[in-house]
């Protein structure tokens, strides 16, 4: 088991590769660019922002920029007499704009170590940004997870169970409907219901504005979860109701449940006891989908209710062109999707005793 | 019966019963269930009358309607739906909503086919390539997918909006290349199992290049695959596109989507309820009435099931 979980962590890591490579490209590819943005300084005159653009790497070869993103320059460009100016240097010019004497020593410890520089618009480091904003983006991701997939199952169990009849054919409506609907309107039109005519819910937010931008314990507040909560529910009841009734009624054939209502066991016990226990192992394979769903859904979710998290942060950060916290928050998404998928590799083979990863 | 027959006595003539059991091809077959199929028919007609307002809407809105879509008109903002002249009202600037609607849906619906029309290209290229040959080519596609996959496609999409502004054209391609991956898996897997059939051994024995084998014997076997999945993807596409559009990353004003529509939407709560209804209900629509028309084929052309 534990060599399984090795194996697999290990094959991620080209993934991982794979994916900060992409997402470097694309940044450089953007107009102006991070370099551009971060020597913009009106009334700068050209030369300086050129030694300035020099001193940042701009005229390094592109595989030694990237692995400075990557990697961090602190190992790159180092002082050791102490004098605040750089005297070693691999990879890099000792001095990179062309003034004669040695720039100063590289600070980045690269991405991998989780410096993704900071961000333009706050000059704060981009992972005390998210740090902030991450709370409240799990709490209404675990919500939904938690809400979505207790319902789905429960759903797809009795309509297994009831086969053809009317519910049944309500859950399959029901599916189709919310995996149909384009989230952000259904949001948009719950808010119009409940908040602006009703006037039962808040219309948006976490919790009542303060002056100390800080919110009260969750259960002071649930009437702000509620709608946001359904909204990133619909589509996981949508497939785990789907996926539970189908695996449902994949076991209910088989002998052992034959051999259970030979025995006279009531329907209750054979479908609840016998059938639903094994019909829910293949349901655990579906929590990386889920997860890679809950964080795309965070972003239209988030921004429909001006809710403080991470997926909004994204948004707001592409609409002020802010690349490193656009660049960390697509990279840790995709290191959260594979770990989901990982994780529910793992799961499946915890609760199904047929599966030996050797 | 023997008296009475013709010289090819040993052909059987087959009554109509029979001549529908015995002598119906698979594509025939499923006609015949569709045309049983209420619901999926239903679905059909509606992507119909969408389709074709969608194609006629300049027509439309310069012939019937006679009003300019973007013109603005600021004391008639907000009129509410069912005005005279305004069929579903007028939004914060004062256009017609109507005309709007019909120039969004053209956008939106051209997006999502001719998005799920590059990614099936892409899709069959790839996944035959990969599926047929194996190997180090099958490897490296499976390793470009499984990145590509680990992304959530909306932040993938997010990143390249920022780079690009997107106008409706580049749009489709960036949506296409980012979505191939699914229908290439699918055909992929496909191809794989037919590669292994033995039709496909004897057409190698004869010294069919492998190029040949194919186009001519795995292309035909796999299109009711790929025209389930296309009607699906469409669904799909038109769907990433309008989030994409309502976060404002998507296509820009003026040009009008169903998505972009949206943008203002949470200003609008009190004085135009109407301007967030129907853009999103055309969506809905179409998307449900594509899900409802893929699962549909599905059943009516799916081998397996009988009668």
């Amino acid at each position: 088991m534990f060599r399984y979980i090795l194996k697999r962590a290990i094959q991620s890591i080209p993934l991982i590769f794979g994916i900060t490579v992409l997402t470097y490209l694309l940044m450089t590819a953007a107009p102006g660019g991070p370099v551009g943005a971060l020597t913009f300084k009106p009334g700068t005159p050209p030369q300086e922002r050129e030694k300035l653009a020099a001193r940042l790497g701009v005229n390094d070869p592109w595989i030694v920029q990237y692995m400075r993103w990557l990697l961090g320059d602190d190992w790159m460009r180092w002082d050791s007499d102490g004098d605040g100016l750089a005297d070693h240097a691999v990879l890099l010019p000792l001095d990179a704009d062309g003034d004669g004497k040695a720039e100063a020593p590289g600070t980045s410890r690269g991405v991998i170590r989780g410096d993704f520089g900071n961000s333009f618009v706050s000059r704060r480091p981009v992972l005390d940004v998210l740090s902030e904003r991450l709370p409240a983006t799990l709490e209404l991701g675990v919500a939904s997870l938690v809400i979505g997939v207790f319902v789905g199952v429960v759903l797809g169990i009795l309509a297994a169970v009831r086969r053809g009849g009317w519910f049944d054919n309500v859950t399959r409506i029901v599916a189709v409907v919310f995996n149909a609907i384009p989230s952000f309107w259904l949001g948009l039109m719950l808010i119009l219901l409940f908040g602006a005519q009703l006037q039962l819910l808040p219309l948006q937010g976490r919790c009542k504005a303060t002056i100390s931008d800080s919110c009260p314990p969750i259960y002071d507040r649930i009437q702000y979860m509620i709608l946001p909560t359904f909204i990133l529910a619909t589509g996981l009841v949508a497939g785990y109701s789907r996926f539970t009734r189908a695996s449902m009624l994949d076991i209910i054939n088989q002998d052992y449940i034959r051999t259970a209502r030979a025995k006279g066991l009531n329907d209750r016990a054979v479908w609840f006891r016998h059938a639903a226990r094994n019909a829910l192992i293949p349901v655990a394979t579906f929590l990386g989908p889920a997860i890679t769903g809950i964080l795309s859904g965070a972003v239209i979710t988030e921004t429909i209710f001006s809710y403080p998290g991470v997926g909004r942060t994204i948004v707001q950060a592409v609409q002020q062109r802010d690349y490193p916290v656009v660049m960390a928050v697509t990279i840790y998404a995709a290191i959260a999707t594979i770990f989901g998928y990982l994780l529910s590799d793992v799961l499946y083979g915890i609760i199904d005793p047929r599966i030996r990863y050797d | 019966m023997a008296a009475q027959s013709k010289p090819h006595s040993n052909v059987v003539q087959l009554t109509g019963a029979e001549e529908r059991f015995f002598g119906e091809s698979l594509f025939q077959k499923g006609l015949r269930r569709l045309r049983r199929d209420k619901l999926t028919l239903v679905a059909l007609s509606v992507l119909c009358v969408m389709a074709l307002l969608a194609l006629f809407a300049p027509v439309i809105i310069n012939q019937v309607l006679r009003v300019d879509p973007s013109a603005t008109d600021p004391f008639e903002n907000f009129l509410p739906m069912g005005t005279p002249g305004h069929l579903f009202g007028t939004d914060d600037l004062g256009r017609d909503q109507f005309a709007r609607l019909l120039q969004a849906g053209q956008v939106s619906m051209s997006i999502g086919f001719f998005g799920a029309l590059i990614t099936l290209t892409i899709g069959l290229v790839l996944g035959m390539t990969s599926g047929y040959f194996g190997g180090f080519v099958d490897d490296a596609l499976s390793w470009i997918i499984a990145t590509l996959d680990s992304i959530p496609s909306l932040f993938l999409l997010i990143l390249i909006s920022s780079v690009l502004s997107p106008t409706a054209e580049s749009l489709v391609i960036v949506i296409a290349l980012i979505g191939w991956t699914g229908t290439t898996r699918l055909i992929r897997g496909q191809t794989f199992s037919l590669r292994g059939l033995d039709y496909v051994t004897s057409a190698q024995a004869l010294g069919a290049s492998p190029w040949r084998i194919m186009f001519v014997h795995i292309v035909p076997n796999l299109i009711s695959v790929v025209m389930i999945s296309l009607a699906t993807s469409i669904g799909a596409l038109i769907l990433t596109e309008s989030a994409l559009s309502f976060l404002g990353l998507g296509v820009q004003p003026p040009t009008a989507t169903w998505g972009n529509m949206l943008i203002k939407a949470q200003t609008f709560y009190i004085r135009g309820p109407h301007m967030v209804l129907m853009p999103g209900l055309l969506i809905f629509v179409t998307v449900l009435c594509l899900y409802v028309v893929g699962d549909g084929l599905r059943d009516a052309f799916d081998p397996t099931t009988t009668d």
